[in-house]
């Protein structure tokens, strides 16, 4: 496993799609309205 | 391969049922296959488990988001459709019908995969046939069978689900992702660089596989 050589750059902007590591709930992009939070299942 | 064209190393934090991390590894993939250099990349699946207290029994994804967080059958399924219409756009199978559960023992079996130099090849078959509503993964024959069909030795594979085997590299892997930084999945660290939460798309993957690729050599030339 490779060593962090220094702090992680984050990207920018929103991905289309994310499953939130507390609640396991994944966003969901609205049709139209782009990335926004709604449900999907657990896991 | 030339210095230039050192290994890079990709890591990507991931569960098995999280549809992001299935679309986000194919992305991910894509990105690598479109550049000359490919062979270079390697990817490394880290384990995170997004619901470490789903149950063992299988049930339905609909059954399982009501049971952890409420709601309706219909709102689920709304969203997955969402999901589904973006993943068949992409050449991606993806299945309403697919089991859930708890996927601690595959994230074991992953870890001794990984140890084999199979990791991805066994993470792949399994999470593209789930998706595809082809097997039930939680389900240790079907699994060990998976397994096999990747090159790995079923026995072995049989007494890792037997025992607790590679539970501390498994909880570990959640320990080094929380630790960098990761707040949900997928989470991918390009060379422990640069993280790229959430499934992005082929093009941002590219982007920053460029972005990879020139420090790399930006290093080759500063230290000679």
């Amino acid at each position: 496993m490779a060593d962090p050589v220094g702090p992680l750059v984050f990207v920018a902007g929103d991905a289309d799609g994310i499953c939130d590591s507390k609640t396991g709930v994944c966003a969901v992009p609205e049709p139209d309205t782009g990335p926004d939070a709604v449900v999907s299942e657990p896991q | 391969m030339s210095v230039q064209e050192a290994p890079v190393v990709i890591e990507m934090w991931t569960d098995l049922g999280c549809p992001w991390c299935y679309v986000g590894k194919h992305r991910l993939q894509a990105a690598i296959d479109r550049r000359t250099d490919a062979g270079r990349f390697v990817v490394r699946l880290r384990s995170f488990e997004l619901n470490p207290d789903a149950p063992r029994e299988p049930e339905t994804i609909e059954s399982a988001f009501i049971r952890s967080h409420g709601g309706d059958a219909s709102v689920v399924l709304d969203a997955e459709r969402r999901i589904q219409a973006l993943a068949r756009g992409e050449g991606l199978a993806f299945s309403l019908d697919r089991l859930n559960a708890n996927t601690f023992d595959f994230h074991r079996v992953l870890h001794h995969a990984d140890e084999q130099g199979l990791g991805t090849e066994f993470f792949s078959a399994v999470q593209d046939q789930l998706f595809a509503g082809a097997i039930n993964p939680f389900d240790p024959v079907e699994l060990v069978q998976v397994a096999e069909s990747v090159g790995l030795d079923g026995e072995r594979v049989r007494r890792v689900l037997a025992s607790d085997e590679y539970a501390e590299e498994t909880h570990a892997d959640r320990r080094e992702g929380l630790a960098l930084g990761l707040t949900g999945v997928p989470f991918v660290v390009f060379d422990r660089q640069v993280a790229a939460p959430g499934a992005q798309s082929v093009e941002v993957y590219g982007q920053i596989l460029d972005q990879i690729v020139g420090q790399h050599a930006q290093r080759v030339v500063a230290h000679g």
